[in-house]
Order: C-alpha cells, then sequence, then structure tokens
C-alpha cells in the first residue's frame, strides 16, 4: 500500500515527535498502571472504591510487591523521563535501547529493594497502618510535608537531575548505564520515598495520588528549588484526613 | 525610549553620576532592596557549601564586610530575593535583563535624589569592538580595556573613585576573550528537539536555574571569559555583582542577545509558556515587589529602551520575537550522532592532558568523519561536549585541542576553544542551589575538524583531545572533566 503526502508528513512528525520525546516507553508504562489503578477501582466498586492497598495484611506478599511497583511505575517513572533523555543525548544510537533498559531495570530494582524492605518492617503490624485512637493518615502526610521542607531532602530532590559520565561501546556502556539507574533509583528514594510511605500508611486514595504525582512532576520540572506546592499538598491532605477523622467527626454524618 | 550608550562614546557625566549612586547606595543597609548590598546579592551571596576551603569562603565573605547590616541575617540569605542569578539555562538572558532594568530605575532614582539629572541611563563595555573590522588599532585596542573610570591596577581614578574595586586581576581583557562571533553563528536559542546538537544560543531548557549544566554559547563567550578575566570579585557569581564594572559587561551581553535577534534568519527567542511565562521577582526603585516573565522582556524596547549602534551592529529591526504569534520557523538541524568519547575522567592541575576518545566501530557508526580530499567536499557540523566539569571558583580556564593520528599537538590550527568557568565551584557542589554534577559545555567544533580532514594524517578512529590549563592554574587547583565526547552529523 502506498501512503498519500498528507499520510507521509503525519508519519514524519510522529516519527520526530518521537525522537524529541524518547522518554516516550516511561509514560506508556505509567499511563498503563494509572488505567490498571482505574480498572481496579471500578472493580473494587461501592463507596470504599478509591481506596488501595487497604487489605494488604491479607495479601500474599508477591501481590503487595507488585502494587508497590506499579505504584512506583504510576508516579515515579514520569520523573525519571529526563535520564532517559539523556541517556539518548549522550551514547551513540546503537547502544540507546539496550542502555535505557539497563536504566529502567536498575531503577526499578533500586526501588522493589525499597518496597520490599518497608514490607518486612510493616508486616508485624500491617499496612494501613491502624492504630485507635490517632489520625495515623494525618500523622503520615504532615510528617511527610515536614520532612520536604528539610534541607536534606531539598537538596535531594535538586540531585535528581544530575548526569553522570557514560562510556559509549560493550560492557562499560552497559555497565555505566545500570549504576545510573541505581544512582537515578537512590536518588529518587531519598526525594520522593517518604511521601510513598505517606500514601501505603495512609491507604492511599487514587485522586490523592493523582495530585501528589502531578505536584511531584511540577517541583521537578519546572521549579527544583523554589516551588513549597509539595509540603503545602501533604499539609492539605493533612487537613483533609484529620477532618474526615472519626476522632473529630467534623464532616461524618 | 532610553538610549544605552557604549561607555567609550559617553560626552557627558553618566559615570561620574554612576560613581556618586553607587557611594549613596553602599551606605543602605544589606537588608534595603535598594542598597548596592542587597541588589548584588540578588546575584549571588557567598555560602560555606560553594567553597572548597574556608579560606576561599573569607575571600568571597570579605568583599561583603563592609556592607551596614553585616552579616546578613539568615532570613535574609534565605529570602527569595538573595541568589538568584540564572546560569546554565535559558533563563540566563532574560534574568539578567530584568535584573538590569530595576537596577537602573534604582540607580537612575538614586542620582536624582543626590541632585543629578533625571534619565541616567546603564552605559555597555562593547569588548566585542576589538574584532570590529573597522576600528582604529587604538579603537579596537582600547575596547579592551577596562574604561579609566573603573580605576586602574594602581588605584581608583579621583574623579569616580567608587568606580574602583579591589583585586581585580586584569585591566586589559585578552583578544581571544572578547569575541561573540561563535554565539551570534548560533541559529537556535534553545535546541528542544534535537539535543545530541547541542549549539543553542541562549541555552538549555530548564526549570528555575541558579547554576544549571546548559551553558549556551553566548553566556560562554564572552560572558564568563569577561568575568574570569576580570577576575577579582568579578570571578566568582556570589561577589560579582558587588564590582560596578559588572553592570557594564551584563549591558554588554544584554545588547548582544539583541544584536542576535536582529540578525534574522529565523532567529527568535523561545515561544513556550515554560519560557515566556516564567515569573521572576524583583524590587523596583520604590522596593515595591514586581514579577517579570521572560516573554515580557524578549526585546529592550519591550522595556522602552534601545542600544546605540556598535558592534556588531544591531539593525534595530521593529519585531517582536518573544510574541507568541510570532510566526518563527525554526531552522531544520541535522541530525547528529556520537562518533567518539572518552573511556574515563580527567584531572588536571597545572599540566595538559591528552584524553584518546573512544570510537563507535565502523559497523554501528552511523556519523562518521572520513577525511575529504578537497575543499569542496561535503563539510559537516561536529561538536565536542565537555561534561560534567568540576572544580573550585578559582579554576583556570583551559585551551581546548582536537588531535587526529598518535602526536597530539598545541598549535592555533587545531584550537577548539577556550574554556573560562565562572560559578564553577557553586556548580560542583551538591546544595539546595545545584544538583553538583558541575557544568557542561557545547563546543562548535567544525571549522577546525573540517579543516583537519584536508590532511594526509587525518584518521577518524585515532581522535584524541588535548586540555591545556593555563592562567591560573596551579598544583592545589585542581580540575576534574567527566567526559569529552565528539558528536558530528549523520551520514
Amino acid at each position: 500500500m502506498r501512503l498519500n503526502p498528507t499520510m507521509l508528513t503525519m508519519q514524519n512528525k510522529v516519527r520526530q515527535w518521537l525522537l524529541a520525546h524518547p522518554y516516550w516507553p516511561l509514560f506508556v508504562i505509567s499511563i498503563g498502571a494509572w488505567l490498571w489503578y482505574l480498572v481496579a477501582a471500578s472493580h473494587i466498586g461501592g463507596h470504599h472504591g478509591h481506596h488501595h492497598h487497604g487489605h494488604h495484611d491479607t495479601l500474599p506478599v508477591t501481590t503487595i510487591l507488585a502494587n508497590w511497583l506499579i505504584m512506583v511505575f504510576a508516579m515515579m517513572l514520569p520523573m525519571a523521563s529526563s535520564a532517559i533523555r539523556f541517556i539518548r543525548n549522550s551514547l551513540p544510537r546503537y547502544q540507546v535501547v539496550r542502555s535505557s533498559l539497563l536504566f529502567f531495570i536498575a531503577y526499578c530494582l533500586t526501588w522493589t529493594v525499597t518496597g520490599a524492605i518497608t514490607l518486612l518492617v510493616f508486616s508485624p503490624i500491617g499496612l494501613p497502618l491502624q492504630i485507635d485512637g490517632l489520625p495515623v493518615a494525618a500523622i503520615a502526610y504532615i510528617i511527610a510535608g515536614t520532612w520536604c521542607f528539610s534541607r536534606h531532602r531539598r537538596a535531594a530532590a535538586q540531585a535528581c537531575g544530575a548526569g553522570v559520565p557514560l562510556r559509549i561501546n560493550g560492557w562499560p556502556c552497559y555497565w555505566d548505564s545500570f549504576k545510573f539507574g541505581l544512582l537515578k533509583g537512590q536518588r529518587c528514594v531519598v526525594s520522593c520515598y517518604v511521601i510513598m510511605l505517606a500514601m501505603l500508611v495512609a491507604a492511599h486514595d487514587l485522586l490523592i495520588m493523582l495530585v501528589l504525582t502531578c505536584a511531584l512532576l511540577y517541583e521537578r520540572m519546572i521549579l527544583p528549588r523554589t516551588t513549597k506546592l509539595l509540603p503545602a499538598t501533604c499539609f492539605a491532605i493533612t487537613l483533609y484526613y484529620l477532618l474526615t477523622w472519626p476522632g473529630l467527626a467534623v464532616f461524618s454524618s | 525610549m532610553n538610549i544605552r550608550k557604549s561607555v567609550y562614546d559617553l560626552q557627558d557625566d553618566t559615570l561620574s553620576w554612576y560613581s556618586k549612586a553607587v557611594a549613596e547606595m553602599k551606605t543602605r543597609d544589606i537588608s534595603d532592596p535598594t542598597s548596592w548590598w542587597y541588589q548584588a546579592a540578588m546575584h549571588g551571596y557567598p555560602s560555606r557549601t560553594d567553597y572548597p576551603s574556608q579560606a576561599d569562603y573569607q575571600y568571597a565573605l570579605d568583599f561583603w564586610a563592609s556592607a551596614p547590616g553585616y552579616p546578613p541575617s539568615s532570613d535574609l540569605t534565605s529570602s527569595p530575593f538573595w541568589n538568584r542569578c540564572q546560569h546554565g539555562t535559558w533563563f540566563f538572558l532574560p534574568w539578567h535583563r530584568m535584573y538590569l532594568y530595576y537596577f537602573e530605575q534604582i540607580v537612575a532614582d538614586t542620582v536624582v535624589s543626590l541632585g543629578g539629572p533625571a534619565g541616567w541611563t546603564l552605559p555597555f563595555w562593547n569588548y566585542c569592538e576589538y574584532d570590529n573590522p573597522n576600528a582604529t588599532a587604538a579603537q579596537q585596542q582600547q575596547a579592551l580595556n577596562i574604561p579609566d573610570a573603573f580605576g586602574s591596577a594602581s588605584g581608583a581614578n579621583a574623579n569616580t573613585p567608587d568606580l574602583w574595586m579591589p583585586d581585580r586581576a586584569n585591566y586589559t581583557m585578552r583578544t581571544d576573550y572578547v569575541s561573540s562571533a561563535d554565539a551570534m553563528a548560533e541559529l537556535v536559542f534553545t535546541n528542544d528537539n534535537n539535543s545530541q546538537n547541542g549549539l543553542e544560543f541562549g541555552g538549555g531548557r530548564t526549570g528555575f536555574s541558579h547554576f544549571g549544566n546548559q551553558t549556551g554559547q553566548l553566556e560562554l563567550m564572552p560572558h564568563n571569559a569577561i568575568h574570569r578575566d576580570v577576575g577579582g570579585a568579578m570571578a566568582d557569581p556570589n561577589t560579582a555583582a558587588l564590582d560596578p564594572i559588572f553592570w557594564l559587561h551584563h549591558s554588554s551581553i544584554d545588547r548582544l542577545w539583541q544584536v542576535w535577534l536582529d540578525k534574522g534568519d529565523n532567529r527568535a527567542n523561545p515561544v513556550v509558556s515554560a519560557w515566556l511565562d516564567f515569573p521572576f521577582k524583583f524590587h523596583d526603585k520604590d522596593n515595591n515587589v514586581q514579577v517579570l516573565t521572560p516573554g515580557q522582556v524578549g526585546t529592550t524596547t519591550q522595556l522602552n529602551y534601545v542600544f546605540q549602534s556598535s558592534y556588531p551592529a544591531t539593525q534595530q529591526a521593529p519585531l517582536l520575537r518573544a510574541s507568541r504569534t510570532a510566526a518563527v520557523t525554526q531552522p531544520e538541524l541535522m541530525p547528529m550522532d556520537v562518533l567518539g568519547a572518552s573511556n574515563s575522567g580527567v584531572s588536571l592541575s597545572d599540566t595538559a592532558a591528552d584524553v584518546p576518545l573512544e570510537i563507535v566501530p565502523a559497523a554501528h557508526r552511523v556519523a562518521s568523519l572520513p577525511g575529504v580530499s578537497s575543499p569542496q567536499s561535503k563539510e559537516k557540523t561536529s561538536i565536542l561536549k565537555i561534561n560534567n566539569v568540576k572544580g573550585s571558583n578559582k579554576a583556570p580556564s583551559v585551551n581546548v585541542f582536537l588531535n587526529s593520528g598518535k602526536n597530539p599537538s598545541k598549535s592555533a590550527s587545531n584550537k577548539v576553544a577556550t574554556l573560562s568557568f565562572f560559578g564553577l565551584g557553586n556548580a560542583s557542589t551538591p546544595s539546595l542551589e545545584h544538583d553538583g554534577s558541575g557544568m557542561n559545555f557545547t563546543i562548535n567544533i567544525s571549522k577546525v575538524v573540517n579543516k583537519l580532514r584536508q590532511q594526509n594524517d587525518w584518521d577518524e578512529d585515532n581522535l584524541s583531545v588535548t586540555i591545556e590549563p593555563e592562567v591560573g592554574a596551579s598544583k592545589e587547583n585542581i580540575l576534574e572533566i567527566g567526559r569529552i565526547s565528539l558528536h558530528t552529523e549523520c551520514d
């Protein structure tokens, strides 16, 4: 079949766009994770439909870990887009796909190990955390918001954008890409883990997850230093959980 | 419309009033936004983490020690107005234009308050005049000099004492530090879609970036080079704006941005909202907080001033290139790929280092640089990227040479650039302001490469780069380079 000129132009534009946005697979995976959440939410249904991880203590560890990874895919992969662009701009074309894949594996490995350790620590008490007489979710988010203000966390968020020297040929290239993924993963963990933990502890709401993802992306890509949007978001969520906490019963009927 | 004039063409008492205004502004408390100190701190103020040693930190602080109200409170040093300068980013030019605009207002207001004339305007120091083929030898030589009003190595000018600054290293700039030709030759402000070709006039796309690593060509040369060549306070972004010559230097850089736009060939400012609408806060002469965006300062006429004609010439084209409705076609850039890159980092002190480039295997090479037999053969655009450069704010400039074959050499024919670093210490230290990965540079080496390819001994499989530290090099002053890579047009 022959393509007409309009289709060829369109094809060219798509090719140009994909070249200009080499991190598109990360966004595809991220969107896939969000869709998974939406489908899962609609299957659970009812008035508790938006809540996730609410029954971790009854699920097998592998399922809990898979859920954790899906949350990482949804929220953290867009944050790694600049690293994929960096790889594309630093390496010869023949290495880009393999190096990006190795970066991706190492980045996810860091988060998987972090998730496994978290589940190990919390397995005796279960997640989401429930302590009678305490607004656990509100406390989790106020800690997360306060942490976001800390010098250590702000410096870590700034360091997330750093590039590293990559060798271009053979195994040294693959090893450097893998190490870059580990490094990027570590920096993202320091920068974002407390937020992720707060969501686990609080049995997060899908809408809250979306809001936090937007705040994280805004902070990372637009205002790496000046914005206070992320802690402000955490404090707003704290307020929401406080006002809906049965102990206060402001909005309970 | 105000007219900013070349400092060497001034026939009035502009500099005399500038000196008096500086003296007056220096008497104001460091917490006063119209004080000399506060204005300079908006560009940068020393933090211990920016310096490798306590001695270097103290050297920077000493420039501030005579400020009324010194030391500043922590509220002041962490305020959303201090340490704002944008470098290594596509905001470099608009931020500094805004900064100069309000500074000029404050000085003009101070001049009036001292009994001077209304309408004081900031002159520019056009060192680029050195390259003007129509200028006389005396005019060319004069352009290299910091004007007499700013004093000399022996001290201040008696008529304008407050324009002097102690510890300047040079009063005559090096001839290879003043050219804007490479920057002017660039066709894109920010290379957003084809970043293997990292050549760009105005810097790379970033968010707020006090010291980023996407340095544009104009920032690299002559901006950085002049900062380092003047030396002293000017060499450090945390003290630079304390030197009165700083403002005339940046007025010159501001002019070159307008000249570049007026050169045509579809040169244009970015037209995306991420650039046009990014807000920056300043104080005006009445201490009111003002917010400006790059879209509001894309041309000088938007801020009600133009520059006196000088070299390189402004054509005064009535273009509002920052307009989001402007029909601008970005030039099509040839796709590039890596041809070779260094296999390890380089650590330099006071001796040159030869860095071999590992070349992409022939079977995978999509961008090659074979030797050509005649000058008529197809030439290619080639760039050298020097990444993750780390060191202190006192790091020496370096000369960069490209070699083909087994005998590295350092001559004018294979010299591709001189790199000067401004804010290297800041960019090398992980902190709230910087990611700590150092600075990145992209150099257009097409001319040298295409010339070397004419030679019989050209061998694209055997390339190396020589880095030679120059003025200021010492065993203690270590410069680290993470990676050097050569990129060229795809076949």
